[in-house]
């Protein structure tokens, strides 16, 4: 893998343990409960499993008395990112794949460093249709509420869905097994799309891409939230511009699918929370209010004069009355993903004008489901879905020939 | 990446990786072919050099060309800009130096661009180190044996004479030698004698120097004058293909995933051995097919083309043809029949200006009369035909030329950038310049540049663009296989590309009136044509013929999808 170098040391480790069938390879550095979780939840998985996890100078190794499982650590890489948390996370991955390639693995579980998903339910959840064959990846549907992940909800899952063709709720999970088919696929995605190695991986997008069987497993693991204080458009635009990044590498590939498939379920129903609390929509209409007075004039170099026309008609809107289509929010984005493409203007830009758009949505849609169910919230965000799925061709069409829309 | 170190006996050498990742990369290429003379100037002297280009790279890769060609920049007197070569090792003086060169790689390599340069070996300028030295030492000595001596000008009678309008006879007489040298091409331009093993030894010591720096492809010049013999035209010999082969060889024995392109004018059944086995040229242009292209549009008639195609034999899975609409030459009439050059001459240089040797010396936009429809057809058979595209710099923004400059210059103007003075190529002096720009009122750089055409979403220059971005998307364009179909109406050309399960409908309207066509789609039923660029579905193909109207030069290519990919209910 490109930029990835096992040191020698660890390199002999490898040779002497021979191939491996599971590893577990924790996306950053681990504290000392790695090793009573790794001993409580991987026996009985697989014949020969490993633990990988970040260590590296500063940080001392697990200590560990009389593993039962091995537990090794690999040497992480400083990131360059403005986004330390994730682009660890990324160079993280990107070791643990080189290491996952170098034993040989059969299948690797890759999760957070909070160690929420080292837990034997949801390892085998994760582990054992890849060690059977059922499905080269598996990707996690986490507990959630209706207005819990809006950015998946509204941005990363329905958009990968419509343009890589499968149905993944949670297409950016750090938590997801890859079996050697897409062990393979996932370590050649890398090396020749990403340059520093601090890309965010969209594993189920590649391996949609190369024709692997996908899988979701219900699993019941909370993180905590990652993002701390960092604003809602640095987090959209980081999100968002990775994934218009992949768009871009693999734009030869997304436009030859049409509609999208179901993937194999694992675990059960998906575990909704019935829990939420009311969401006021008015500070995110006057947020969008605030937008297209003072973002104009970017977003109309993105956006064309209909789309822009509605947006003025939803300026004027009184918030109980702000409805924002889902057709409009989905052409809004496939544009925005153009001129990220496009740069005719800066992507920062870009990215950043998307933010009040993008809470014009949010405000629709907790007014749409604030007294619906989660039930009726799912459905709702699968209609959603759809919608972008029946938009695709206005996005390959202007991706085809980018001249302005009408 | 370092150079690598390489020994051969006590020489040792740096070999540095060439850029490309798959070793038949050209086949998805997109050729950029540009004089370094031509195209940016950043010394102020008039004349364009490697710093210019450097600065001018990202044009290209926004245009979306993923190969640039140079035209010869090494010192020679420049009797034929350049293919008069006399020294093959360095950069000559008005284009910069050999670190010049070296950045230009290494910055087009960084922006994902392939370089290829010339490896123009048939022969050397007169003043070539090698004929000096040949033309003092005695007959029959190593030196003079590097070139074809002769006693008589009736030696090779059969050969043609390629550069008619100035050459006689391809024998001078060399007052120093006291003896007749042979050349195929301009007098001052004698032919390396390959019968001759030095010759060979020599010229892979050409190969491999830029080679080791990391040069990606080669155009193999002349290519099938190399060897001469008696009682034959001196064209295509079995010797000639034995030197490609030792070329060739060395190349696969030192380096990875580099190129070597044949520029042999010839019929396609002849072409085709410069291919060998896949041990040969990995690239060869398809001469005939360009004036025949010309030829359909102004007849209105599909004929040529089809006809064309239909001797144009298979080549090995690894190979291509290299497609060209315009280059850096006359639109040569060499590969057409008398009547079909006369035809030519009449439709296409009402100038006799316009002509030089047997062709006609223009550029694309004034061939077609500056129409955009015209224009953008010919181009979209270029992206469409099976083989690797060659643009020539300044016809993506429909540059004009000047048939009143003399040879061939008269389309190797300088790049018209913007409606600046010299058209944004040099700040010189304007008479400095080591050619004119075109400053007419409907060619000239005022009304046709670059800055004009970027801020024009409705330019030819975007749209060529579009199209450059939308044949990459597609590797059948490059890789796939060529059906044509036969509708009665002539005037439309339509044809299927396969490749790997993709498949592409590619028709045409060549007349400059709207056309009827019934298509015979049997074998597609069922699947449903979806407008490539516009991403519009057409119906459905049925058990009939299929109908389609085009208006005036119009085109459509039609990626058949199937209907079992939709949406799939959970």
């Amino acid at each position: 893998m490109a930029g990835i170098e096992i040191p020698t040391e660890l390199q002999k480790k490898i040779e002497e343990t021979g191939p491996v069938d599971l590893m577990v390879g924790v996306s950053g550095p681990a504290g000392e409960e790695l090793c009573a979780k790794a001993a409580g939840s991987l026996h009985g998985i697989a014949a020969k499993t490993v633990v990988v996890y970040a260590g590296g100078e500063g940080s001392a190794p697990v200590s560990c008395p009389a593993p039962s499982i091995p537990l090794v650590a690999y040497p992480m890489r400083a990131a360059q990112s403005s986004f330390p948390l994730w682009a660890d996370i990324a160079l993280a991955q990107q070791s643990i794949l080189a290491l996952a390639a170098a034993w040989k693995v059969r299948a690797c579980v890759m999760i957070q460093s909070d160690l929420a998903a080292l837990n034997a339910e949801t390892i085998r959840l994760f582990a054992e249709p890849a060690l059977e064959g059922r499905s080269d990846l598996i990707m996690p549907v986490y507990p959630h509420g209706k207005y819990d992940g809006l950015i998946t909800k509204a941005l990363l899952s329905p958009l990968s869905r419509a343009l890589f063709g499968r149905r993944v709720r949670f297409p950016l999970a750090f938590d997801f097994c890859a079996g050697a088919k897409a062990l393979a696929i996932l370590t050649g995605h890398s090396s020749s799309h990403n340059g520093n190695g601090s890309h965010l991986m969209w594993p189920a997008n590649a391996v949609a891409m190369r024709g692997g069987q996908i899988g979701q497993a219900a699993v019941n693991v909370q993180h905590s939230i990652q993002t701390g204080d960092l604003e809602l458009s640095a987090i959209l635009a980081e999100l968002a511009g990775s994934l218009f990044q992949e768009i871009e590498t693999n734009a030869a590939d997304w436009q030859r699918v049409r509609g999208s498939q179901p993937v194999s379920r694992y675990g059960g129903e998906f575990v909704l929370k019935h829990d939420a609390q009311p969401v006021d929509p008015r500070p995110m209409v006057e947020s969008f209010v605030l937008g297209s007075r003072n973002l104009e004039e970017v977003w109309r170099l993105v956006l064309p004069p209909t789309t822009m026309l509605e947006l003025r008609r939803l300026a004027r809107m009184s918030a109980e009355q702000f409805r924002m289509t889902d057709a409009l929010w989905a052409r809004i984005v496939y544009d925005f993903a153009l001129a990220h493409r496009m740069r005719r203007v800066s992507r920062s830009h870009v990215l950043g004008a998307l933010t009040p758009l993008y809470l014009g949505w949010v405000a629709s849609y907790t007014q749409e489901v604030g007294g619906a169910t989660a039930e009726e919230a799912e459905r709702r965000i699968e209609q959603l879905a759809r919608v972008y799925e029946e938009q695709k061709p206005y996005f390959v069409s202007r991706w085809r020939w980018p001249e302005r829309a009408s | 990446m370092e150079p690598e170190t390489i020994t051969t006996g006590a020489a040792t050498r740096k070999r540095s990786t060439g850029s490309a990742s798959d070793p038949v990369w050209y086949k998805d290429a997109i050729f950029y072919e540009l004089h370094v003379k031509a195209f940016a100037d950043s010394n102020h002297d008039g004349i364009g050099d490697f710093k210019g280009l450097i600065e001018k790279l990202d044009y290209i890769v926004d245009l979306g060309a993923t190969c640039v060609w140079l035209l010869p920049f090494f010192p020679s007197p420049l009797r034929d800009d350049g293919y008069d070569i006399a020294d093959y090792m360095d950069v000559h003086p008005s284009y910069g130096t050999l670190d010049d060169f070296r950045e230009f790689l290494s910055v087009a390599h960084e922006r994902g661009l392939q370089v290829m340069i010339e490896l123009v070996v048939n022969h050397t300028s007169d003043q070539h180190p090698w004929f000096q030295a040949a033309r003092n030492a005695p007959p029959g000595s190593p030196e003079r044996d590097f070139y074809v001596w002769s006693d008589t000008d009736q030696r090779y009678k059969d050969a043609r004479i390629i550069f008619t309008d100035t050459e006689k006879s391809n024998w001078s007489w060399d007052s120093v030698a006291q003896a007749y040298y042979w050349h195929r091409f301009f007098s001052h331009q004698p032919d390396l004698n390959f019968d001759n093993p030095r010759v060979l030894e020599e010229v892979l010591k050409v190969l491999r120097f830029w080679l080791d720096m990391g040069v990606d492809a080669l155009r193999l010049d002349a290519v099938p004058y190399l060897v001469e013999r008696d009682g034959t035209n001196c064209e295509n010999l079995a010797e000639t293909h034995t030197a490609i082969k030792a070329m060739r060889a060395a190349i696969d024995e030192g380096y990875e995933n580099r190129m070597v392109l044949a520029e042999a004018n010839q019929p396609p059944a002849n072409v085709r051995p410069y291919f060998g086995d896949a041990d040969e040229c990995h690239m060869a242009f398809h001469f005939p097919l360009m004036p025949r292209i010309y030829m359909a549009l102004s007849q209105e008639d599909r004929l040529p083309i089809t006809d064309i195609m239909a001797q144009t034999p298979e080549i090995p899975e690894s190979c291509q043809w290299g497609l060209f609409l315009r280059n850096h030459d006359e639109l040569t009439l060499e590969m057409v029949t008398g009547d079909e050059r006369d035809y030519m001459y009449l439709a296409y240089s009402v100038d006799p200006r316009m002509r030089i040797n047997v062709g006609i010396r223009r550029r694309l936009a004034p061939l077609m009369d500056n129409n955009r429809g015209r224009i953008e057809l010919l181009n979209s058979l270029l992206f469409s035909f099976p083989g690797t595209p060659i643009l020539y710099y300044g016809d993506e923004i429909g540059m004009g030329d000047n048939i009143y400059l003399g040879d061939r210059n008269g389309v190797r103007t300088p790049m018209q950038w913007s409606g600046d003075r010299n058209a944004g190529f040099s700040r010189a002096n304007p008479a400095r310049l080591y050619s004119p720009v075109i400053m007419d009122a409907i060619w000239g750089y005022e009304a046709i540049n670059v800055e004009a055409q970027e801020a024009d979403p409705s330019s030819l220059l975007n749209w060529m663009r579009n199209m450059i971005a939308l044949r990459k998307l597609f590797k059948v364009f490059g890789r796939g296989t060529l059906r044509f179909l036969e509708p009665s109406n002539r005037r439309i050309l339509a044809y299927l590309r396969e490749y790997e399960g993709e498949q592409v409908l590619c028709v045409a309207n060549l007349s400059r009136v709207w056309q009827p066509v019934q298509l015979d789609l049997a074998g597609l039923e069922g699947l449903i044509p979806v407008e490539m660029l516009g991403y519009v579905e057409f119906p459905a193909i049925g058990p009939g013929y299929y109908p389609l109207t085009l208006g005036p030069y119009d085109f459509l290519w039609l990626e058949l999808q199937t209907t079992s990919a939709t949406t799939q209910e959970e």
